[in-house]
């Protein structure tokens, strides 16, 4: 019987660099988004409709670190659906 | 004339099996995001339905895996017979509905090989099976799957709730949100190129043993035309049971979580398919929601609701081929027997729809925790 250990491996590997990354990458921005910002104290279960309005002030430099984590995610995403389409490669 | 009977038999139960594929595991891709509310159950399944119709059309190239490798067949294997299929599709159609009637999350991939499998070793001997295959291909990608998704979940989610200091940073839970109706977009999309393939598979593989199709030559147009409609027309009936103990019995889950639950299985699911190993999706996304729960904290996970899907995956594979083998051995006998192998099946299946009008799970209650009360009654 032929196990292929090496292809499980792989999946494992590159699975976890590739999901762990983009969710490092798009917390980072969202962090970067919200500095100087107040706080939503309603925490994961703050809709939409209830969070303070911003009033604080973001950084430039902030704000252009977060559009370039945005960025970096959006290409993964585009590869991904790249990977998926097979008339592409 | 016995032939014709066959086939058209076989294209039918083939689609309802599309159909229950469809509507069961619109859960895989979706249950997180309906869960959050970061996308109205409604326009959850419409946006997966349509995803699952494209992805048909994106690729046929796993359609062509179905038939090979595990039955035997060929010069020196065995002649797999259209009663045969048709058999294990029946076995595969009513393990679906018995799971979605509990509302578990099992692979269809797994109740489709199940059936076939006791179809051949009923119809052609215990030979006919590669055994090593079924071990290789199927029972040990499902043993791994749901750990290295979850793992991944786990990791993605304590980061997500760390550096947002437990999603208090402004804005962190509407971004969340956002992220996960992208990440469940492409579960859905890697969805559509992997299951539905399946069933194009099996209904050209008949039009080949039937004689109706040249061998070596891909499914026809209408036959990726039939399959797209029917799973994506299943997605968007919704399974809702199922969606229920994904998104909400297993773990309450909540934005930070579901993002990091959605892109750990879009990250797997895409990784293997890429690599051609097999996945059940149904198995990965499950892994991630337990992970993502763990991430968060221990308690959160339901372990009973976790042991009764476990239980499940184990049983789908041999529930499925004990119902093809049956289904096999009558159907087998002539065309009379194939046709009340066929109205069985028929009464079966609407026996769990009956069932479920009667404890039914809607779209209005998928994110009820607990069944509503039901009214005492004499």
């Amino acid at each position: 019987m032929h196990i292929d250990l090496s292809s499980i491996g792989t999946v494992a590997g590159v699975g976890f660099v590739a999901a762990v990354g983009v969710v490092l990458v798009y917390t980072l921005g969202l962090r970067l988004l919200g500095t100087g910002q107040p706080v939503d104290t309603g925490g994961e279960r703050t809709e939409y409709r209830d969070e303070t309005p911003r009033s604080g002030h973001t950084p430039p430099v902030a704000l252009a670190g977060a559009l370039l984590c945005f960025a970096v995610c959006a290409v993964a995403v585009l590869y991904g659906i790249w990977l998926t389409i097979p008339q592409f490669h | 004339m016995d032939v014709l009977v066959t086939v058209v038999l076989v294209i039918v139960v083939a689609l309802v099996f599309d159909f229950t594929n469809g509507f069961h595991d619109t859960a895989n891709a979706m249950a997180t995001s309906v869960a959050t509310g970061a996308l109205q159950p409604r326009t959850a399944v419409l946006i997966s339905a349509v995803l699952n119709v494209v992805g048909a059309f994106l690729s046929t190239e796993v359609a062509k895996t179905v038939s090979q490798g595990i039955i035997r067949e060929g010069q020196d294997g065995i002649q797999i017979t259209p009663t045969m299929i048709f058999a294990g599709l029946v076995g595969a159609v009513l393990w679906n509905l018995a799971t979605w009637y509990s509302g578990l999350p099992s692979s269809s991939t797994h109740a489709l090989f199940g059936g076939l499998i006791g179809a051949s070793i009923i119809g052609a001997g215990m030979q006919s099976v590669d055994w090593a295959t079924v071990v290789s291909k199927v029972v040990l990608p499902a043993l791994l799957s749901p750990v290295i998704a979850g793992v991944i979940a786990l990791v993605a989610t304590y980061l997500a709730y760390t550096l947002t200091r437990n999603a208090t940073t402004h804005g962190a839970a509407t971004g969340f949100r956002h992220g996960q109706t992208i990440s469940a977009s492409l579960v859905s999309l890697a969805h559509g190129t992997n299951d539905a393939q399946k069933t194009m598979g099996v209904i050209t593989l008949t039009l080949i043993a039937a004689g109706y199709q040249s061998s070596g030559t891909g499914p026809a147009l209408w036959v990726v035309l039939a399959c797209g409609l029917a799973i994506g027309l299943g997605t968007y009936t919704g399974g809702w049971r199922i969606m229920r103990t994904v998104g909400k019995k297993i773990s309450d889950v909540q934005s930070p979580q579901g993002f990091a639950a959605e892109t750990s299985s879009a990250a797997t699911i895409l990784v293997s398919s890429h690599l051609g190993f097999a996945l059940s999706t149904t198995h990965v996304t499950s892994g991630s929601v337990v992970g993502s729960g763990l991430g968060k904290k221990l308690a959160d996970v339901h372990w009973r609701v976790v042991g009764r899907i476990v239980v499940a995956w184990v049983i789908t594979l041999p529930a499925a081929a004990v119902v093809g083998g049956l289904a096999t051995l009558l159907a087998s006998t002539s065309t009379i027997g194939l046709v009340v192998v066929a109205v069985l099946a028929l009464v079966g299946g609407s026996a769990f729809f009956v069932l479920a009008r009667r404890k039914p799970v809607t779209k209005d209650t998928v994110n009820d925790e607990e069944p509503a009360a039901q009214p005492v009654s004499a």
